[in-house]
């Protein structure tokens, strides 16, 4: 894949959330609309395109918990709001390479995780499970062996403690198990396809309209 | 396939060996001589060679002085030599025409050192280009009551239903000196060693093939080539229980990770997935692999999760209903008739006629209470197995007690599960397990084990179908 391989010849082994999202994108998970944007009047084009409201974040391979470092603004309704937004991240960008990224808002308030590890003995194995900031919290996860079945994926969805978040809780719509185990199909495809990915981290998945959708990936590739 | 063909062939020449060539076998008595006693114990029938560089005679069998001078064909040779001898010989066996050799020496891979592994790395090139198979090194072998080999003087001649994987020596012998005790009985037992040929999933491969054995189980330490493992694995237990015993499982393989993927991958997760893909079985230390190897002997296909509960002490019959709820398994509802039964020949006072049957303390003296009220339940229709927690008052008690449950187990056909309770003879214990009555030491581990068993007949009666 060239964006794996770009990566590579840069002698760089983590990808930016960008192309993370665009490698998902490829194979078919659904990841939130977004534009990178290096300038006041590309983030305008962006923000009409995308439309309110938006996320801006900053985007390099340097931030990899990019809330830690202070380089995430949600929720921005106006035109003023998204400015300076996007000032504020650049400043605090200052000697990196990287651009901004302008999202649109995944509404939902359910948040999974999804990913892939390599393991020495096993190869390439998905997992799922709680997401968001509870993921370190509780814990709640769960693994297959790639490659994966449908139902290996729906097996996963059942073997999480906090499995009844996927159902119609507190008026929530349930979850679309179909479309949920499409995904973790995927994201064990992509570790059989492409040796040189280490660890794939989808994390939010966030649960919009029953849908899960990526809003936040990260890929690292093995540095041998 | 052809190659699992073909695999399977070559263990199974080498599990049912016409002659055996033991090579550096001691002339008095040291540890080596273990091999030769382990064979004549078990009566082995076909040709013992011990092979010494001085020696003409060993215990009365002629010893020759190098592999190649054996007249006619050697099947299995035992190589008991110092490391650094190992691959010439090993080369001679080869020529030889031998089908499998154990390594029994240490001193390879394990030891860390370039050497270890370069020699180790130069056994496995002469066992691909030969098409003699290895155990080990670092083994004890191979022990097959059918065939009469053996690694250790003293274990079962009788044959079982067991195929037991093992990479550790002594584990596997301990195993083997136990088992009896429990009832548990083997087709084979294999100790691997550091696998620098014959491998686990190898032996999952010709194990699940083999229609002598009917229940698989291993400890295993570490797995050398995932993929072909787990696919071995999800074939074993496709078509029997395969129980495992996997040490190693501490999050010592975390290294500090970017991801949290990575940082949440710890190796228990990981082998929970190869359990969950695979169907197999999992247990923790020695007591729960022997209670599990017993149960899947034991226990029959296709039982039920309608559990009826027999006992004279009161704390527990309330105790097992528990653990019975905790592991997803239900109390039977006996029927009016079998209560009417009952009624006639339970005390009435300080007892229960309703599940759990609480006979009381007057049956330790009159065992009849206790096996009339075991046939009673056994023979309701709405009962699928039967749990007796019963003792008597002295040992001629306790012989009535176990000779009339064996007989009423067998008169009914329906799975009875025993009990201890401290103070209970332990060679009677052994009775049980002989008579394949399973035979536990408390009613948490006896419910755990049934229900586990069921849950693998769940799984595969469900696998069949798909």
């Amino acid at each position: 894949m060239n964006i794996l391989n770009k990566a590579l010849s840069e002698n760089r082994f983590v990808l930016t959330e960008y192309e993370a999202k665009k490698v998902l994108a490829e194979y078919g998970i659904p990841v939130s609309k977004e534009i990178l944007v290096d300038s006041e009047t590309a983030l305008m084009d962006a923000v009409r395109n995308i439309g309110f409201p938006v996320v801006i974040k900053g985007c390099d391979p340097k931030f990899v918990h990019k809330s830690e470092k202070d380089l995430i603004r949600t929720d921005i309704r106006y035109e003023k709001e998204a400015i300076a937004a996007f000032h504020d991240i650049q400043a605090r960008m200052t000697g990196v390479s990287g651009g901004v990224l302008v999202q649109e808002m995944i509404m939902g308030k359910r948040e999974l995780v999804a990913g892939l590890i390599r393991d020495s003995q096993f190869g390439p194995s998905v997992m799922f499970g709680i997401g968001g900031i509870f993921t370190e919290i509780f814990n709640d996860v769960v693994f297959r062996i790639a490659p994966i079945d449908k139902s290996d994926a729906l097996g996963m969805m059942e073997e999480i403690r906090g499995k009844r978040i996927l159902e119609a809780v507190r008026g929530l719509e349930p979850v679309d198990r179909e479309q949920l185990s499409n995904l973790l199909v995927r994201i064990g495809q992509i570790g059989m396809e492409n040796e040189m990915i280490q660890e794939i981290d989808i994390n939010p998945i966030i649960i919009s309209k029953g849908r899960g959708i990526a809003v936040d990936a990260m890929i690292v590739l093995k540095s041998l | 396939m052809k190659e699992t063909h073909e695999l399977i062939a070559q263990l199974d020449a080498i599990f049912h060996p016409e002659s055996v060539a033991i090579i550096g076998l001691p002339r008095g008595f040291k540890a080596g001589k273990l091999f030769l006693m382990a064979l004549l114990d078990l009566k082995y029938a076909g040709r013992i060679y011990p092979v010494h560089p001085k020696a003409k005679e060993i215990d009365g069998l002629k010893a020759y002085q190098s592999i190649a001078e054996i007249p006619g064909t050697v099947d299995l040779a035992i190589i008991l030599v110092p490391h650094h001898q190992t691959l010439p010989i090993v080369k001679a066996c080869a020529a030889k025409g031998v089908k499998g050799a154990v390594l029994f020496t240490a001193g390879y891979k394990e030891t860390g050192t370039e050497e270890g592994r370069k020699v180790e790395a130069d056994l496995t090139r002469v066992a691909q280009s030969s098409g003699m198979r290895l155990f080990g090194p670092n083994c004890m072998g191979l022990y097959v009551p059918e065939s009469g080999i053996s690694f250790f003087p003293g274990l079962s001649k009788k044959s079982g239903p067991v195929g037991f994987i093992s990479h550790s020596g002594s584990l596997a012998n301990i195993l083997g000196r136990v088992a009896p005790q429990k009832g548990i009985y083997f087709s084979s037992a294999v100790s691997l060693g550091n696998e620098c040929d014959i491998s686990s999933a190898d032996m999952l491969a010709y194990l699940g093939n083999d229609p002598n054995t009917g229940v698989i189980g291993a400890y295993l330490e570490s797995i050398r080539n995932g993929p072909y493992f787990l696919e071995a694995l999800k074939k074993a237990s496709e078509k029997k229980p395969v129980i495992l015993w996997k040490v190693g499982l501490n999050p010592e393989g975390q290294k500090a990770a970017s991801s949290h993927t990575g940082a949440l991958a710890s190796q228990s997760h990981i082998w929970e997935a190869v359990i969950r893909q695979t169907g197999a079985v999992p247990v923790k230390g020695f007591d729960f692999l022997t209670d599990a190897l017993m149960g899947f002997s034991m226990l029959g296909d296709g039982i039920g999760d309608r559990i009826a509960i027999l006992s004279g002490p009161g704390g527990l019959a309330v105790a097992a209903a528990e653990a019975c709820g905790d592991e997803g398994l239900k109390l039977a509802k006996l029927s009016d008739k079998t209560r009417l039964e009952l009624s006639g020949f339970v005390p009435q006072t300080g007892t229960s006629l309703s599940n759990p049957v609480d006979v009381g303390l007057t049956a330790s003296l009159e065992m009849e209470i206790y096996t009339r009220a075991a046939r009673a339940l056994a023979a309701d229709p709405g009962v699928d197995a039967v749990f007796v927690i019963g003792v008597g008052m002295d040992r001629k008690t306790n012989e009535l007690y176990t000779e009339s449950m064996i007989q009423a187990h067998r008169e009914l056909g329906k799975p009875f599960v025993i009990i201890n309770i401290p103070g209970f003879d332990t060679d009677l214990a052994q009775t049980f397990c002989r008579a394949g009555i399973p035979f536990f030491e408390t009613t948490e581990r006896a419910m755990a084990v049934y229900a586990m068993v069921r849950r693998y007949q769940v799984w595969r009666r469900k696998q069949r179908k798909n």
